[in-house]
Order: structure tokens, then C-alpha cells, then sequence
């Protein structure tokens, strides 16, 4: 391993918790520099996760109502507040040494921008309008959220973008603490951006042309390592040590080649 | 031997300020050089903070009290300052109020409460505080400054959409009610709840952006009437009409079937562009306790007058027994908000972005009505159309509204 590589490691779809463990995993070994920085892309099943700040009203709803729709609902050390993860949402945790966290935080969304420009959305950061804006949006609607987790000068947690995922969930909590934050995803933005597609509020998106999950993990891990200025090195979760499955045979996706 | 000073760290080159989330090692206990000792939040980051000394901890900075870089949060000695910390280094006046003891134990005040009295040289002992656990809060030290108008620095920390930590604390039921006494009197502070700051917020939205043009229209009722009392006699028959329409329910029903004719006024306006919406779904606002709803009936123009009943009579009661679910009150293309069980003649409600239009519906009574040259006593009923010119403009507003006092002065459509 050299310090100009990054790893990029895809995981298919593991269940939040599990991904939680393999990250604490994973960050002892790169603080004791058994381990390179690493980027894990991967999907989660539906969950609610709420940050260390979340305030009691951000489930105006009984837990009851979420878990009928299918929807666990997790504590985690991250920084923010509550947000919404499931399937067609691409998630991208670094665990890599972090000397500043606010440009950690700026570099990830740089990233994010750029990758969602190869897509043909024009999307921005909103950094110099208050922590809560952290995150990347398109327009007044948010695409991408961000939440880290510092320890010992290693990174755990990180983004998550919209690709193709139910944002109707978005709409069951108070997200990131901003009552009424328009959420948004690029299969959303794509139809829009078409002008057959006038009514985006319809239930029925046409969603041809937009990128699913594997396609755009793709252009996320390398604007990722270009924004780093690093050097991709896709490796297997068995080079990191992973050798027990991480999901059930059914929710795995396949790997790349 | 003094203590050594433990600062909010600067961990990132455009870190201002950070918040304690938690302290990993606790107060009076030994802590080892290079120990994780406290975990600090700044923008969406929690990052854990080494010990780069060794010592006995005694923490300044509460959990939750968010800091500028370079304040004191802790200090660690050599050996175990007693309990009033007064042997120790003097506050430096950059913290100054945030060592102050009370009875022994640390004051607890929050970060907006001390900025202002810092500002104002109020002795934070001098107080007692109304948040929880005693917490002096904003309300508190403002009693002393009453009158004078909040700095620049104390508003900037609550303003700009930026909620912080301290409002979202005080916004929890835990907040209480704070009372202050002015010249006019008993004054009780009261936080929004977050549904009360989502009505404030987008109500002010609402009135600050939307150039709004309101157009008023008197129904003749007498149709309705009749109608009603048809329906109600029916239900004495047996015949399950239980419960019977509500007026309200006929124009709710009235508004769906013209809807459908006026794609625009069932539209939206949003980020510079007109939304026209397949399905025609009418909010029926619903007053609650100390809160504004609007549960949605779906597919509004599909529906009959019996279904419409039914389904408004369980979204209010759902709304008054608090069981009404997210997906109930969203998806309105439309609202119908109606005060004349008040005895409100007539009104004008606020449009609820990004809707096109709303219908403020008045009281039901007989007026005296010039009709074929003679006065009249007939039911009438004003309903006041406001409208986002954006989408709507004036002439189809008012055919719009005109089909709807149309429909509900010949109601044979409504029950179809």
C-alpha cells in the first residue's frame, strides 16, 4: 500500500447495524496503520438513524407507525440529526485520518457535486449558510446528507446520496432538524429536468436514463479520490479482512468484477 | 500547583464554535495523556479529543453548552481542586459567568444567556433559572435588560435559520412556560412546539412571498338547504345517509368538481415553475389544540357527498384524538378553511404554499336579497377565493369561483 492510494471497497446492501461494527472494525485498524484509507460504498435497508442532537420531535409519529411501514429506527455517534437510509440511496463511509474536519466535510461534498455534475445535475453546497446545511443540494432541495464521527484522527460514517430511493420517508420526520426540507433524489432531478415530465409531483416518475446505485457508485468513488487527490484501488471485502457475509445471500448485490 | 486550562479545540481551520456532546472521562476523575476525554460536535462532525496531559478532570463547560474556540471547557491539575474551584487560575474573561458557582455546584446557564449577560455585566449568581434543572436561560437575564433591545450577537446566535442547540433544548416540553414581569404585568414566554414553528415559518413565507389578490362571492344557500334537510329526512327512513353532508362537506365537493375544470387553480407554484397536478385532493383545515392542520381528502372529485362526510368527520376526529398520520396531511392540491360555525360573515386565510388558491368559507344565514324586485329572506353564505397570481390570474380565478357558487346553488351535481 502506498499513501497516494485510496481503497474503495464495495459492500452491496448491509443492514445498518452490522455496517456500524465493521466501520469501528475497520477504524482501529487504520489508527494502528494496518490499514490504508478507505472509502466503503454500500446501500442499507430502510432506517431511520438519529445523530447525537436529535431532539425528541423529530418523530412526530409513533414508533409504531414507522415500524409498520418497514422502518427500523437506530442511534448512532455521528454528528446531525435524524436522516432516512434504504435501498437505491448510495452510501459512501471514509475511514481515512481527517487533520480538519471542516474540510473533510467540504472535500466530501466537492466530491458529490462533481460526481452529480457528470450526471447533468447542477447541484452546490450550502456550507456558508450554517452547519445546518451541511449536505448538497440541488436547487432548494437536498440530495446528498453528510454526518461524520472523528476518533483518534480517524473518520467513520459519511454520506449519503439519493439515487433512486423512496423520499417518501423523508417526509415522516423532521430531516437533518429542518422542518420542511425538500428532499430529492437524481432520478427525481432527472425527470424534472425533462420537459415531458412537468408534474414531478405525480406519483409515477419516469425514470429511464437515471443511473441506478452500481452505475453511479462508479463516478462517486473516483471524483471522491480525485477531489482527495488520491489514486483509486478498488479492493474485495475479503482484502480487508471481511470474510463472514455481511447481509443474508437475498439482499447481497452482486460485485463488481 | 495550578491547573491547566483545557480549550475548545480548533478543528477545522473554520471552526468558530463547538458543543460539548459528552465528556468521556467524568468530573474529579484522573484522566491519562491521551485518553479520549470529550466529544465535541461542530457543523455535522462528533469528533472525540484527546488528553495531552494528566490530571484530575474538573470540567467547566456543560454537556450540551456550545463554546467559541478557545474557551475554557475543563481543567486539569495536579491534584483535586476543592469543590468551589476558587484555589484555582483565575476565569479568563473570555469565559467570564461560566465558572461561577452556585451553592457549591456549577451554574448552569445557557450559552445565549451568558453572552447577554456578559454583555450587560449581570452576575449570573444573582439569578435563578427557570429551564430545566434550574438552567438559566435567554428569558432570565433578558428580565434584567428589559426594554433594551437584543444585541447584535445574541440575536445572530438564534437567528438565520440556524436553530440552536439551546432553542432546540427549550422547544422540548421539559422548556416550560418562563414567566417575566413588565410593565405589562405577568408576561409568560411560551416556546413554539415544532409544529407551531412550522405553521409560523411558513405562514410568514406565505405572506411575505406570494403576491396575493382575493376575490368574494355571495351564494345563494337555499338549494343546499333543502338538500340537506332531503338527505336528513332520508336518513329516517333507514336509508344509511348517517352522517349527513355538512355544508362545508357540499362545497369541499363543490371545490373538487370545479378543480377539475381549472387545472391551475388545482396547480402549484414552485422554484419559478407552474405544477399541474393530475389528482384533485382538498385539505379541509381543522383546528386543533393550540395547533392549525390540514388532513386531505384524496381524490376529493372522485368521491360522493356520503363519502366526503364520512371521511372529513374521521380525519377531524383523528386530528383531535392525535392519530392523524403524515400521509393524511400532506398532498392537498387545495384547501378549504371555513369559520362559519364561529358566526364569521367573512375572511380571508392565508394560502398554504405551494398551493394555488384557498377558499375561506363564512357563515350560513338568511339575508335580506333583492330578488325579481322584491326583499327577499334567503340563505346566503360569502366565500372569499385567495389566490397566488403566479399561477392564478383574475379572470380565471373568477370563473372559477363563479362555477363554484354555480355548483352549489344547483347541487343535483354534488350528489352524483
Amino acid at each position: 500500500m502506498t499513501r497516494d492510494e485510496l481503497w474503495v471497497c464495495h459492500l452491496g446492501t448491509v443492514p445498518y447495524l452490522n455496517a456500524v461494527a465493521l466501520q469501528e472494525q475497520l477504524r482501529a485498524r487504520r489508527q494502528v496503520e494496518e490499514l490504508p484509507d478507505t472509502l466503503l460504498l454500500l446501500e442499507h435497508p430502510s432506517v431511520y438513524t438519529r445523530g447525537r442532537r436529535s431532539a425528541a420531535g423529530e418523530f412526530p409519529f409513533p414508533d409504531d407507525f414507522y415500524r409498520a411501514k418497514g422502518i427500523d429506527l437506530v442511534a448512532t455517534d455521528r454528528g446531525g440529526r435524524v436522516t432516512y437510509h434504504g435501498p437505491g440511496q448510495l452510501i459512501g463511509y471514509p475511514i481515512m485520518g481527517v487533520t480538519d474536519i471542516g474540510s473533510h466535510l467540504r472535500t466530501m461534498e466537492a466530491a458529490i457535486v462533481s460526481a452529480l455534475g457528470d450526471e447533468g445535475i447542477d447541484a452546490h453546497s450550502r456550507s456558508n449558510e450554517g452547519p445546518d446545511y451541511t449536505g448538497v443540494w440541488v436547487g432548494p432541495r437536498k440530495i446528498a446528507s453528510i454526518g461524520v464521527h472523528v476518533s483518534r484522527g480517524i473518520s467513520t460514517h459519511g454520506f449519503a446520496v439519493n439515487v433512486e430511493n423512496d423520499l417518501e420517508p423523508f417526509s415522516w420526520v423532521i430531516a437533518c432538524g429542518l422542518p420542511d426540507v425538500a428532499m430529492t433524489s437524481i432520478a427525481r432531478e432527472l425527470a424534472v429536468s425533462n420537459p415531458r415530465h412537468a408534474n414531478y409531483d405525480s406519483a409515477a416518475l419516469d425514470t429511464n436514463g437515471a443511473p441506478g446505485v452500481a452505475c453511479f457508485r462508479k463516478r462517486m468513488a473516483h471524483t471522491f479520490c480525485e477531489a482527495h487527490g488520491r489514486r483509486q484501488r478498488l479492493v474485495s471485502p475479503q482484502r480487508l479482512g471481511i470474510d463472514a457475509p455481511l447481509a443474508p445471500p437475498s439482499q447481497r448485490v452482486a460485485m463488481p468484477a | 500547583m495550578p491547573a491547566d486550562e483545557i480549550v475548545m479545540p480548533r478543528l477545522s481551520d473554520t471552526m468558530e464554535e463547538g458543543t460539548i456532546l459528552s465528556w468521556l472521562i467524568a468530573d474529579g476523575e484522573t484522566v491519562k495523556r491521551g485518553q479520549e476525554l470529550v466529544e465535541i460536535e461542530t457543523d455535522k462532525a462528533n469528533m472525540t479529543y484527546e488528553s495531552d496531559q494528566e490530571g484530575v478532570l474538573q470540567t467547566v463547560a456543560a454537556e450540551g453548552d456550545t463554546l467559541p474556540v478557545g474557551a475554557v471547557i475543563a481543567r486539569i491539575g495536579a491534584d483535586v481542586p476543592d469543590a468551589s474551584g476558587s484555589t484555582t487560575a483565575p476565569a479568563s474573561p473570555k469565559v467570564l459567568g461560566a465558572r461561577e458557582t452556585q451553592g457549591g455546584e456549577r451554574l448552569r446557564a445557557s450559552p445565549v444567556a451568558r453572552r447577554i449577560a456578559r454583555e450587560n455585566n449581570i452576575d449570573l449568581n444573582t439569578l435563578s433559572g427557570s429551564g430545566p434543572g434550574g438552567r438559566i436561560v435567554k428569558a432570565d437575564v433578558q428580565v434584567l435588560t428589559a426594554g433594551a433591545p437584543p444585541t447584535a450577537e445574541a440575536t445572530s446566535a438564534i437567528g438565520a435559520g440556524r436553530p440552536s442547540p439551546d432553542t432546540g433544548a427549550s422547544s422540548s416540553p421539559a422548556g416550560g412556560p418562563a414567566g417575566v414581569s413588565t410593565a405589562k404585568g405577568e408576561t409568560t414566554i411560551l416556546e413554539l412546539t415544532r409544529t407551531q414553528q412550522t405553521i409560523a415559518r411558513r405562514m410568514a413565507e406565505a405572506k411575505a412571498t406570494i403576491p396575493e389578490f382575493t376575490l368574494q362571492t355571495e351564494i345563494d344557500m337555499e338549494a343546499c338547504v333543502a338538500l340537506r334537510s332531503e338527505l336528513k329526512e332520508l336518513g329516517k327512513d333507514g336509508i344509511p345517509t348517517h352522517p349527513a353532508p355538512t355544508y362545508n362537506d357540499m362545497v369541499v365537493k363543490a371545490c373538487a368538481l370545479a378543480l377539475r375544470e381549472f387545472p391551475r387553480a388545482n396547480g402549484g407554484y414552485r422554484d419559478g415553475r407552474l405544477q399541474l397536478h393530475s389528482r384533485v385532493n382538498v385539505g379541509v383545515a381543522v383546528a386543533a389544540e393550540e395547533t392549525l392542520v390540514v388532513p386531505t381528502v384524496f381524490d376529493a372529485d372522485q368521491k360522493s357527498l356520503g363519502e366526503i362526510a364520512r371521511e372529513t368527520r374521521a380525519l377531524g376526529e383523528r386530528v383531535r384524538d392525535g392519530s392523524i398520520t403524515p400521509p393524511e396531511l400532506g398532498g392537498g392540491t387545495f384547501t378549504v378553511s371555513n369559520l362559519g360555525m364561529f358566526g364569521v360573515t367573512a375572511f380571508t386565510a392565508i394560502i398554504n404554499p405551494p398551493q394555488a388558491a384557498i377558499l375561506s368559507v363564512g357563515s350560513l344565514s338568511p339575508r335580506a336579497v333583492a330578488r325579481d324586485g322584491e326583499v327577499e329572506a334567503r340563505n346566503t353564505m360569502t366565500v372569499t377565493l385567495a389566490c397566488d397570481h403566479r399561477i392564478l390570474y383574475g379572470a380565471d380565478a373568477a370563473t372559477f369561483l363563479a362555477r363554484i357558487r354555480e355548483l352549489l346553488e344547483a347541487p343535483a351535481a354534488l350528489t352524483l
